[in-house]
C-alpha cells in the first residue's frame, strides 16, 4: 500500500532522531526504544490523516507527551527505612564529555523541565512553539527554562536566541 | 563557547552504543490495532448514545402510563467518572467479598484516576476500571488506571484495599501468566479483551498478596500455549 510506504519511509528518516529525542527524555536506551516504538505506532494509527502535514512535529509531540504522562501516572510507594543520597550540584561545564554525566545532570530536571530543555536546545524549537507542543503558555515555557539551566548551572554568556533555528 | 553552546553540543552528541533499529512492521502491526480499537470506540459511542435516546423515550413514555416503579437496577456497567464511556464486555473474574463479585472493564474518554496519590489527576484515552456488582447488581467502579497497549509489556496495576491485589493487562499472545516467586510460581487467571483479542487481562487471587509481598519484587512472565515465554 502506498501510505505503508510512505510511513515505513517516514520511520526510516526520522527514527534516529526521535530514538535520541526519547533518550534524552528519559536516560534509559530500552524504554527510549519502547517509546519511540508506541509514538510511531500511533502516529501510523492517525496516519491518513497527518501524513501531508508535519508528521514528524505530531510523532515528536507524542512522544513527549507520552514520557511526561508516564511520570504523572500513580505510583506504587515502597516505604525504605534509609533515606536516599540526594545528587549533588556540580559546575554544568564539568564531565560533560561523557554521557552518563548529561544523564546525570539531566535527571535533577522534573518531567516538565526536562521536555523543555530538550525541545528548546537540542530541537532548536523557538519558545512558542514549545508551549504550542506542550501545551502550556508561553511564559511557563520561559520561566521553566531559566529554572532548568539553573539547575543544571549553565550560564548563557549570551542572551538566548529568540527563535530557534531548523527543526 | 559558553555553558549554553556546551549544553546543546551535549543533547546532541548520540550516545555512544545507538539504538536498536524500529521494526516498521511491528509498529504498524501495534499502530493498525490502535486503529481498529479507536473505530470500534467510536461505533460503540455512536451505539451508546443511540441506546441512550431509545432507554429515555422509553422511560418518559413509562412514566406518562405507569405509575412510579421500584428502582431499575443496572444491568450494564458504568463508568467511574460520567466523562469516560464503558468500552466492551464486563470481565467476572469470579472472585467475591464482601461488597460482591469482582468486575474488570475498560472504560475510554476522560476519566479521573481514583487513588490517594493523586486523586485530582485526569486522564484522557484508555483506562481500567476495578468495579464490584452487589447482590441486587448494582455495578459500582473503585478505581480506574491509565491502560497502555504496548506489545510485550506488562501494564500492572496494584490496590490492596479494593478486593483484587494484582491485575492489570498485557498485550500479545499470551496463553498463562505467571508470576515468579522466591516460593515458586503462581499463575494469573486471564482472559481477552472483547474488542481486541490480542490484549490480555490478568489477575491473581488476593490471597497471593502476601506473598507477592514477601518477595519483594514482583517478576510476571508471559508464555505461550507450549509454556515458552514470550519474546519482547
Amino acid at each position: 500500500m502506498r501510505s505503508d510506504a510512505e510511513f515505513a519511509e517516514f520511520v526510516g528518516s526520522s527514527a534516529p532522531r526521535l530514538l535520541h529525542t526519547a533518550y534524552l527524555l528519559s536516560g534509559d536506551r530500552h524504554q527510549a526504544e519502547d517509546d519511540v516504538q508506541t509514538a510511531l505506532a500511533r502516529t501510523y494509527a492517525a496516519w491518513s490523516g497527518i501524513r501531508n502535514r508535519d508528521p514528524h512535529a505530531y510523532t515528536r509531540k507524542v512522544l513527549v507527551n507520552l514520557v511526561i504522562d508516564r511520570w504523572r501516572r500513580p505510583l506504587r510507594e515502597d516505604p525504605y527505612e534509609q533515606v536516599p543520597e540526594r545528587p549533588v550540584p556540580e559546575d554544568f561545564t564539568r564531565g560533560l564529555d561523557h554521557q552518563g554525566e548529561l544523564a546525570r545532570l539531566l535527571d535533577q530536571l522534573t518531567p516538565r523541565e526536562r521536555a523543555i530543555v530538550v525541545l528548546r536546545h537540542y530541537h532548536d524549537l523557538p519558545e512558542a512553539e514549545v508551549a504550542a507542543e506542550l501545551n502550556i503558555s508561553l511564559g511557563t515555557v520561559k520561566s521553566t527554562n531559566s529554572r532548568a539551566l539553573a539547575k543544571l548551572r549553565v550560564s548563557t554568556g549570551q542572551p538566548v536566541p529568540a527563535s530557534g533555528g531548523a527543526r | 563557547m559558553n555553558d549554553l553552546e556546551s549544553l546543546r553540543g551535549a543533547l546532541r552528541t548520540p550516545p555512544p552504543d545507538g539504538f536498536a533499529p524500529v521494526d516498521v512492521q511491528r509498529v504498524m502491526a501495534l499502530g493498525g490495532r490502535m486503529r481498529t480499537r479507536r473505530r470500534a470506540l467510536r461505533a460503540s459511542a455512536v451505539l451508546g448514545v443511540t441506546a441512550a435516546v431509545l432507554i429515555s423515550v422509553s422511560t418518559i413514555s413509562q412514566q406518562q402510563s405507569t405509575p412510579p416503579a421500584a428502582p431499575v437496577l443496572l444491568s450494564q456497567s458504568h463508568p467511574a467518572d460520567p466523562g469516560s464511556t464503558t468500552v466492551s464486555d464486563v470481565v467476572e473474574t469470579g472472585l467475591r467479598d464482601d461488597r460482591g463479585q469482582v468486575l474488570l472493564y475498560f472504560v475510554s474518554g476522560d476519566y479521573r484516576v481514583k487513588n490517594s496519590i493523586n486523586a485530582a489527576q485526569r486522564y484522557s484515552g484508555y483506562g481500567l476500571t476495578l468495579a464490584h456488582r452487589d447482590g441486587q447488581g448494582r455495578i459500582t467502579a473503585d478505581t480506574t488506571s491509565n491502560a497502555s497497549f504496548t506489545e510485550g509489556v506488562f501494564d500492572l496495576c496494584q490496590n490492596e484495599e479494593r478486593g483484587l491485589a494484582t491485575y492489570g493487562i498485557y498485550t500479545g499472545p499470551a496463553a498463562r501468566i505467571v508470576a515468579k516467586l522466591d516460593e515458586g510460581e503462581v499463575t494469573a487467571h486471564t482472559t481477552t479483551w472483547s474488542t481486541d483479542r490480542t490484549v490480555v487481562l490478568y489477575w491473581f487471587d488476593p490471597d497471593t498478596a502476601p506473598k507477592f509481598a514477601r518477595s519483594g519484587t514482583l517478576t510476571l512472565s508471559a508464555l505461550d500455549a507450549e509454556g515458552r515465554p514470550l519474546a519482547k
